[in-house]
């Protein structure tokens, strides 16, 4: 080092006391790692979920928990809660507060991605625009998300068999075989982990497996009038629909309806709770670095009072001495943060990982918040709050006296 | 080179360090002598203004001491005084050459890689240029200590207790190097010690004695 100055003079004696540094550097950089990650983490999920739930405005389906009926229909994290007529959607789209509805019937899966069977109106809805092949237009026709495609290793042409219920391993539908037709570009929505494919060929599976002669007449018309969905997407046409649609919904026998926004305001609420706590442990980490430190900084300070002295002595005032404590404890706070934020988008991103083989959340280490500008300046704090009782001792070094000991 | 009359430092309600009169040329040298607590290092620091002086004159290089604010003081010092502690100081997480370059950072001024090799060679320390302060004996940590003292080439070079745990050659030997080192920089020296030895080694020096020095105050 040729050149002294202020930060090379810290890096020094912190280097000095490597063991210090080392201990005061980790516990820093695990609560900023903390904060980090629970920052970007629930912002994504919130994101994400917000991302998912935009413009829908109730989902109607069977009777049950509506925050079971949010889940299963929107974000296809839960079972749904059960069938509802297949007449329940022409009753809504003929209602004139309501702007569309999207039909969905659920039950399968394919290799632990969703099958759902919809209509294009659903694709739109999310902005699914295809990257190879077409639409579904004949049953058994099947388009992937972009994810469930790369995961699955589907291609076009290829056909595949759905298994019973949304987990691996259920019972395999074997004498009704899809076909990819289509494969869609990425979202960054839940379309990205879902198979989708028409209603009809939802029904058309469990017919096969339930043994229905679809040539037979008779009984093909007893089906159609017990034909059923899983849920309903609507949307509203005006705002004043959300004060009468799901008390005219909820009064009907069959149907259930839940708002999105509320049951998801509810769910942020309970994950709200542990992201509190987080915060709160990363919040108590921090102060015992910013109390790990000052005792550090104080302690060395016994030991280089002679330093700061001799430094007085060659000509330094007391603001230089001063300075010089402040940046040790900067630097530290500082490097400690860094390291810190890297890991805990570290810890984001192999939890996104290890979470991606489930398809239920989508979560990534590259996903920065503008609050995270706030991270630099709790480091900052915790670094003047360390390093500034010492450094005023340091300003005020008597240094005759320190001298003549 | 230093000028001192009638200088009076109070360290409480009984004691006090009191100086009549004196002189040093510029070139000249100084032993201040006198028995252990008898003021030596408080009259060095009244020099420095390290300490502030209450009664009296004390002209150091051409400036009345007294006049300086603190901050001046500062600079002042960097740029005048060496100072050689009795404790040396050296600050254990720099090298040799880092704690050389510490006068110039205390001082404001760019580090002078040059002229602390150049130091280190003329005292027989340029192989630990690089070694820490604790991979030294106590001689060449002297040695540092006084390199360090000579960096910012000051006009007095002030050592406290140069000698006080060397052996009789090695005392001479560091009374030889701090005179041959202030000489070269056209520097005073003032030493203070209660280490007869001193005498004998720098016999042209001027002698201020400060046996009585402590007295009643009145």
């Amino acid at each position: 080092m040729k050149h002294l100055n202020a930060i090379t003079l810290a890096l020094k004696s912190l280097r000095h006391k490597a063991l210090t540094t080392t201990l005061n550097l980790l516990l820093m950089a695990v609560g900023i790692a903390m904060m980090s990650f629970v920052l970007s983490a629930s912002k994504q999920l919130e994101d994400g979920a917000l991302r998912d739930a935009e413009g829908i405005d109730l989902v109607v389906g069977a009777k049950g928990s509506p925050l079971q009926l949010i889940l299963s229909s929107i974000y296809h994290l839960d079972t749904p809660t059960g069938n509802i007529p297949l007449a329940a959607q022409a009753q809504l789209a003929q209602n004139r507060l309501v702007k569309k509805v999207i039909p969905m019937a659920l039950g399968d899966s394919y290799n632990g991605f969703r099958i759902v069977g919809t209509n294009a109106d659903y694709i739109a809805h999310y902005h699914g625009v295809l990257a190879q092949g077409t639409l579904f237009k004949q049953p058994m026709q099947a388009v992937f998300g972009a994810q469930a495609a790369l995961k699955s290793g589907a291609s076009l042409g290829a056909t595949f068999i759905g298994s019973h219920g949304l987990a691996r391993g259920g019972e395999e539908h074997k004498d009704a075989p899809y076909t990819v037709v289509g494969i869609l570009k990425p979202t960054g929505t839940v379309l990205d982990r879902l198979v989708l494919t028409s209603v009809e060929s939802v029904w058309k599976v469990h017919e096969v497996a339930n043994g229905i002669d679809v040539n037979d007449k008779e009984e093909k018309a007893a089906m159609d009038a017990e034909r059923e969905l899983t849920v309903l997407l609507v949307q509203y046409a005006s705002p004043l629909a959300a004060v009468s649609m799901p008390r005219f919904v909820n009064s009907q026998p069959a149907l259930q309806a839940a708002q999105p926004a509320f049951e998801a305001a509810k769910l942020f609420r309970l994950l709200g709770v542990g992201v509190d706590v987080l915060r709160g442990i990363a919040a108590i980490v921090l102060l015992s670095a910013a109390l790990s430190m000052f005792v550090a900084l104080y302690n060395a300070l016994e030991e280089r009072k002679t330093d700061l002295a001799i430094m007085r002595t060659l000509g330094a005032p007391p603001s230089k001495l001063f300075f010089l404590l402040l940046a040790e404890g900067l630097l530290l706070a500082l490097a400690g943060a860094a390291l810190g934020w890297v890991l805990g988008h570290a810890a984001v991103e192999v939890l996104g990982r290890v979470l991606s083989d489930d398809q239920n959340l989508t979560l990534t280490g590259w996903s920065f918040t503008a609050d995270e500008i706030w991270l630099a300046v709790a480091a900052l704090t915790v670094g003047l709050l360390a390093a500034l009782i010492p450094a005023i001792r340091a300003y005020r070094t008597d240094i005759a006296h320190t001298l003549a000991q | 080179m230093l000028n001192i009359v009638q200088l009076r430092y109070a360290y409480n309600a009984t004691q006090a360090l009191y100086v009549d009169a004196f002189h040093l040329a510029i070139g000249e040298h100084a032993i201040i002598l006198g028995p252990s607590g008898c003021g030596k290092s408080t009259l060095l620091h009244l020099v420095a203004a390290i300490l502030r002086l209450q009664e009296g004159t004390l002209q150091v290089a051409g400036t009345d001491v007294k006049s300086l604010t603190p901050r001046a003081a500062d600079a002042w010092r960097g740029k005048t005084i060496g100072f050689l502690p009795q404790r040396l100081a050296l600050v254990r997480s720099l090298s040799v050459r880092e704690n050389l370059l510490l006068s110039a950072f205390a001082n404001g001024q760019a580090g002078d890689v040059a002229r602390a090799d150049t130091l280190l060679q003329a005292l027989g320390l340029a192989d630990k240029s690089a070694s820490k302060p604790h991979q030294l004996s106590q001689g060449q940590q002297q040695r540092v200590a006084i390199a360090r003292a000579l960096f910012n080439r000051p006009k007095l070079l002030l050592a406290d207790e140069p000698t006080a745990n060397l052996d009789d050659a090695s005392c001479a030997a560091a009374i030889g190097l701090l005179t041959s080192q202030a000489s070269a920089i056209g520097a005073s020296l003032v030493i203070a010690t209660h280490d007869a030895r001193v005498l004998s080694a720098l016999p042209q020096a001027k002698l201020l004695r400060l046996t009585v020095s402590l007295r009643e105050a009145a």
